[in-house]
């Protein structure tokens, strides 16, 4: 169960913006417009080798009207370790380190600890997450249609194509990048119940030594 | 000479009894001169009808455990609920509404509903810890040293109201069949919101089924 919801974090928040379909809908200028924003993004993402960030997650559920708000920090290091600790409102840390994962809560007190080989489909959302991480941006997946909302900083709108996995739950995923390009500032999903993801990054550190204890899931 | 062995030792039973429960157990305070009329009434005006709250909520069973966070909108009155459960990375996990007898299952990911009614399984532990939390005009009342129990009467079991402690709050409630305790909601740490009263800690124990939720209130909305 852990294995699928993760996955699905995975998938949700990072596939999301792995790739984009060279769609013969769209209009040649609009996607060379399209091609040369993802590649100037990709050149200026290539550049970071380490990531620490800050995050405020809004999460509305359109059943309640009122958002869950979940703070944490983010650490990246290329090419495959990720670490997210959350601080509020409860102490939470995920780590991805080479063929695992493993997880801590202090409600449970336990490490639960989970091999990437033995579950294809996780190690699947991951490898795309490390390509996602890598500025990568050759179409990894031909699951969403973009839009260029903004050209600088670029704002790109991701909708799922009909008939994908994304194209069952998300309407569609918002990717503000921050002024200088070098990461995102914003994520804002929109799924199809009506619930809203709104994931933003403070204090963005990148090529930074990231300390040791980022990648120990417990107290 | 007694009190130099009977205090460690008192303070070991007591270390050792609240061993496995995260939150504090109200302290033990005499009841005799406690009227229960008077103990129910108050409890009473202390409950909130309707009120909406973030918790965080472990999931214990056969040694296993899970964690997630619960948002839930409780209208003891009208007997009606909404909960939702979102994991840590802020991923629903599930979604369910319901009253004193139905339950609508909204959204539940697919490994919550392989196994067993799992819809009809948080509406149950809903109503066993919000809905009810006053005993019938109709129970009996025993008077303990330090606690009042209401016995109430149901069709197929007996529901006992435990209340205890300085401000003689609803510190347990329990299903018993065929005279042995099948489920208790243990309720700890009132905290105040507007006049009304909401428990920090709730430990609901299904012995029949072999699960534990341990719930800690993170926020009251409302």
């Amino acid at each position: 169960m852990i294995i699928r919801i993760v996955t699905t974090f995975m998938l949700i928040f990072f596939n999301a913006t792995c790739g984009y379909a060279q769609d013969s809908q769209v209009p040649e200028k609009a996607r060379s417009d399209l091609n040369s924003v993802l590649s100037r993004l990709e050149k200026k993402m290539s550049g970071i080798k380490t990531l620490k960030t800050g995050f405020v997650q809004e999460k509305e559920l359109a059943v309640f009207k009122q958002k869950v708000v979940l703070k944490g920090t983010v650490y990246i290091e290329k090419p495959a370790r990720l670490a997210w600790h959350v601080n509020e409102p409860m102490k939470y840390i995920m780590v991805i380190s080479q063929n695992m994962i493993s997880q801590w809560d202090e409600d449970t007190n336990k490490v639960q600890k989970i091999s990437l080989s033995k579950n294809p489909a996780f190690e699947a959302a991951i490898g795309q997450m490390q390509e996602w991480f890598s500025g990568a941006y050759t179409p990894l997946l031909k699951e969403y249609e973009i839009t260029l909302l903004k050209e600088n900083p670029a704002s790109l709108k991701f909708t799922p194509r009909a008939a994908t996995f994304a194209g069952n739950v998300i309407k569609s995923v918002t990717v503000d990048f921050r002024k200088d390009e070098q990461y995102i500032k914003r994520i804002f999903i929109e799924e199809k119940g009506g619930d809203t993801t709104n994931l933003l990054f403070v204090d963005t550190s990148l090529n930074i030594p990231v300390e040791a204890s980022a990648w120990k899931a417990g107290q | 000479m007694f009190k130099y062995f009977a205090i460690p030792l008192i303070i070991l039973l007591l270390i050792a009894g609240c061993a496995g429960i995260p939150f504090q157990s109200a302290p033990v305070m005499s009841m005799e001169k406690v009227e229960p009329g008077f103990v129910k009434e108050r409890f009473l005006l202390m409950l909130p009808d309707r009120f909406q709250i973030i918790s965080t909520i472990a999931f214990e069973y056969k040694g296993q455990s899970v964690s997630f966070i619960g948002y839930s909108d409780i209208d003891a009155k009208k007997k009606t609920f909404t909960v939702a459960g979102i994991n840590q990375v802020g991923i629903k996990l599930f979604e369910i509404t319901g009253d004193s007898d139905k339950t609508d299952l909204r959204f539940a990911i697919e490994e919550f509903t392989k196994k067993g009614n799992f819809a009809e399984a948080v509406a149950g532990d809903i109503r066993k810890i919000y809905f009810n939390r006053l005993p019938a005009d109709s129970s009996k009342v025993y008077k303990k040293k330090h606690e009042i129990v209401f016995v109430q009467d149901e069709p197929e079991a007996v529901i006992e109201f435990v209340f205890a402690g300085p401000d003689n709050l609803l510190v347990e409630k329990r299903c018993i069949m065929d005279n042995k305790v099948i489920w208790r909601a243990n309720y700890y740490e009132y905290r105040e919101k507007n006049g009304k009263l909401h428990p920090a800690g709730i430990i609901l124990e299904n012995i029949k089924y072999g699960y534990k939720l341990i719930m800690r209130l993170k926020e009251i909305r409302s």
